[in-house]
């Protein structure tokens, strides 16, 4: 038995699956890619596949991540390439290899989200004063026991970094969040709360997952 | 691809894959290279279109020609539907995102009659007029087919030409045609009479319909040549006939998700009140290995982890104990799970029985349909209590703890006492349970009744009851829940005014083409969903037109009445079929067709080869 990890990314229409949806993609794939897969050994046995992070829906990603097992040594680039021919458009597979790190170690993602807009002045000035305040507000969906609740949060603490620049399109932002297992904030979070002056400018949103890092901003591998 | 207009829509919806396109197997061609275009529509949403067999066989059979193109087209959810209609969004199909009202041809499957509302919305949010009678132009051709084609007048004003009966053969023979016409820059009327000629196809515009002052039909008509009988097209060998090696595999959680494998057509019971029973008769059977083969090829290229085997009796099989080892033999190895519906466990033999514990296993159902023996006689539902209660100590044996049972209320003939008989037969199995010295300990049975109620269909022994009216359902309904005792049954039981629009639809005649359109101009659409069906609606769009329901629904026919689908020759005689419904009137049985042809005249129509006389 070997773990390996599958790098890839989901682009385009794949970017409209769902979590749940991506899992059973992947589980169909390996089959078809006639991979050797190791089972689970419950009452129920499915095959072993771990994803690092789910990734929100509408959300494109460049650098998403699955373990699997297998039962042999089938090398790294064969894998790859039974892979790929087995996936919808959408999703690529960038790299398969043994891996590095657990994924509980991730701690920050990068994410690019660009604003349509034509007026890139005003938009860019209302963001970047929202960002710049002491606290940004947000609610936060979240369950007791059964219930659905909401509650307040500060998220100003969960932004590492940001940094905007201006194109033809409208405004970028490069931003890093805390992620992973302890404090992960979806960026949708972010843009709800500081896009709540101008949303009438902004004609549309794109968000893009670039990187996942470690504690210490190293990329997750 | 998707344009960014229709693509912006998609990030203010629920289940955004329902309306991407681009799953695995999806068949994208280049347009530069074909002739024809042909957008296949389900009316009704995606998870339940691409769990439909018809459409992925039809699908792939229409992709293998080089010079067409299918794709595929659902009924939008209301979130998705109005956001197109508020940004101009026409309905496009989902492997081009092209707007399908440029396609060459239309086709709908109609698999139940409250789709029916489905089908118009979705013609009107393609940006066409619903009426065939406004649609000048050769192309879009819209048509149909499906089970409710063999009843096709109550939309026959929507619909150019509807195809009753089995579609492989002549999808392709309208295609050519329509290529044909194209090419030779015919009207459209010019290409619908050379059309009527073709075997299987009816042009409703052809037929004129007069109608006696009671509102029964006077007289059918046809005109341009139009032939007086159309008769139903079915394929005659199925181990030959195109079946796909692939599916489409969706990314959302559709309600069949897993290899349909067909192992045969038609069905040998009889069952008097079952319209699938008839009209696909003749009964047509693959061979053990052609199903093998095309249910390991459908795993190999899905990825799939389950097979269900498709017909309308698994265990009517002949060749089943031969396959079951055959398919074992791989799916095991695979992880693949093989699922056997409609299953008789009471005919099998102790191997087989072995094999299929090997396999998760699902819940256990049995259809008594009756509660009473009497009942099932008069329906013809050849089991006796002694099957069931055998059948149920072999499952309970065998360690299963829930038992399904499906019965019927409504059926024609049926008293108080048959319903009582259905807490009766559950108390039985119940007993049954806790007579078994084996059974698990500390666990108790469940016994589950659903009960749904009773529609008279075109084609069956019983197209010419009169269905019960909300009142007598009501009261058979109340009485069955007085006659259960026990706290280990469960009765499901969900009456609701929609069978009532499913019987007036079944055996309806044009007259309800008025009613259907100002049903759905009235905001009716997607019927068979409680939450948006309204039943107002429809009193509303009957009263519009002074039609009654009951006349189509409640009434009695007679024998020499003319009923809207006589222009239709499924093969079945019309004498068979009033015989068996005398005979229900007698509680006389037939036996089913391997012990004794009872000549349906059905086998006529494959040149009088049928398979359950081999």
């Amino acid at each position: 038995m070997r773990d390996v990890r599958i790098f890839f990314e989901k682009k385009d229409m794949a970017k409209y699956i769902s979590h749940l949806d991506l899992m059973r993609c992947f589980s169909r794939a390996v089959k078809r890619a006639g991979i050797d897969i190791w089972y689970t050994e419950g009452f129920n046995p499915h095959p072993f596949m771990t994803f690092s992070l789910p990734l929100s829906l509408g959300t494109e990603s460049f650098c998403e991540s699955v373990d699997i097992r297998t039962n042999d040594e089938m090398p790294f680039d064969e894998i790859k390439e039974r892979f790929q021919s087995t996936l919808p458009d959408g999703i690529r597979v960038t790299k398969v290899a043994a891996p590095v790190h657990k994924a509980n170690e991730i701690c920050f993602s990068e994410f690019e989200i660009l604003f349509y807009t034509e007026k890139s002045e005003l938009v860019l000035s209302s963001l970047k004063e929202k960002i710049g305040a002491d606290e940004i507000n947000v609610e936060k969906k979240g369950k007791q026991g059964r219930k659905k609740v909401f509650r307040q949060v500060n998220i100003k603490e969960n932004i590492q970094s940001f940094d905007f620049s201006e194109n033809e399109n409208g405004v970028l932002l490069k931003v890093v969040l805390t992620a992973g297992v302890k404090d992960n904030i979806n960026p949708s979070l972010l843009i709800d709360a500081i896009t709540a002056d101008v949303k009438d400018e902004i004609k549309g949103i794109d968000i893009k997952k670039t990187k996942m890092m470690l504690e210490d901003m190293k990329e997750f591998e | 691809m998707l344009s960014i207009k229709q693509e912006n829509l998609l990030k203010q919806v629920q289940k955004p894959a329902r309306y991407t396109g681009g799953e695995f197997n999806s068949v994208v061609k280049d347009k530069s290279k074909i002739k024809f275009r042909y957008a296949f529509c389900f009316p009704d949403n995606y998870e339940v279109g691409m769990s439909h067999l018809g459409m992925k066989i039809l699908y792939s059979l229409v992709n293998a020609r080089e010079d067409a193109w299918c794709e595929r087209v659902f009924a939008p959810w209301d979130d998705m539907e109005k956001l197109m209609r508020e940004n101009g969004v026409p309905l496009y199909a989902l492997e081009s995102g092209d707007d399908i009202k440029d396609f060459d041809m239309i086709g709908f499957t109609l698999q139940y009659e409250l789709s029916y509302t489905n089908v118009l919305n979705m013609l009107d949010l393609a940006g066409l007029p619903v009426r065939s009678a406004d649609r000048k132009d050769l192309t879009p051709l819209v048509v149909a087919g499906g089970p409710c084609a063999c009843n096709p007048e109550p939309i026959s004003a929507f619909i150019d030409l509807f195809m009753p009966g089995e579609g492989e053969e002549v999808t392709n023979e309208i295609i050519d045609l329509l290529i044909k016409h194209k090419e030779m820059g015919s009207t459209k009327e010019e290409f619908l009479k050379e059309a009527a000629q073709i075997e299987g196809v009816y042009v409703p515009a052809f037929y004129d319909v007069s109608y006696n002052e009671d509102g029964t039909i006077k007289e059918v008509t046809p005109k341009n040549g139009a032939p007086k009988k159309v008769k139903k097209r079915i394929i005659s060998d199925l181990d030959s006939v195109f079946y796909p090696d692939k599916f489409v595999v969706p990314f959302i959680d559709i309600v069949h998700d897993r290899v349909v494998s067909e192992i045969f057509r038609g069905c040998i019971r009889g069952c008097r009140f079952c319209q699938a029973g008839f009209i696909y008769r003749p009964i047509r059977e693959k061979s053990s290995d052609t199903v093998n083969r095309q249910s390991k090829a459908l795993c190999e290229n899905t990825g799939y982890d389950e097979i269900s085997l498709c017909s309308l009796s698994t265990s009517d099989y002949t060749e089943i104990e031969q396959l079951i080892p055959k398919m074992f033999d791989w799916a095991l190895k695979e992880n693949i799970n093989v699922s056997l519906p409609s299953l008789r466990v009471d005919n099998f033999s102790d191997e087989l029985m072995e094999e299929l514990k090997k396999v998760r296993r699902s819940g256990l159902t049995f259809a008594p349909e009756a509660g009473t023996q009497r009942l099932r006689d008069a329906i013809n539902k050849n089991v006796t209590e002694e099957e069931v209660i055998r059948t149920a100590e072999k499952a309970f044996a065998g360690g299963w703890t829930a038992v399904k049972l499906y019965f019927m209320l409504g059926l024609p003939t049926e008293t108080l006492d048959d319903v009582a008989g259905i807490a009766d037969l559950a108390q039985t199995v119940v007993d049954t349970y806790y007579r078994n010295p084996d059974k698990p300990k500390g666990m108790g049975v469940t016994v589950s009744i659903s009960v749904a109620s009773f529609v008279p269909k075109p084609f069956t022994p019983f197209q010419w009851e009169p269905q019960d009216t909300r009142d007598m359902l009501e009261e058979k309904q109340k009485h069955l829940l007085s006659c259960v005792k026990s706290k280990k049954i469960r009765v499901s039981y969900h009456e609701s005014p929609t069978s009532l629009l499913e019987g007036v639809f079944a055996r309806g005649d044009r007259k309800l083409c008025d009613v259907i359109e100002s049903a759905w101009r009235r905001g009716s659409k997607f019927d068979s969903w409680d939450e948006f069906f309204n039943f107002q609606n429809w009193l509303d769009a009957f009263d519009e037109f002074g039609i009654d329901p009951a006349f189509y629904a409640n009434r009695r026919r007679s024998f020499d009445e003319i009923l809207p689908w006589d222009m239709f020759d499924y093969g079945i005689r019309r004498e068979f079929l009033e015989e068996e419904n005398l005979k229900a009137h007698r509680s006389e049985t037939t036996p089913h067709c391997r012990i004794k042809c009872s000549a349906c005249g059905a086998n006529m129509l494959n040149g009088g080869k049928c398979d359950a006389r081999r």
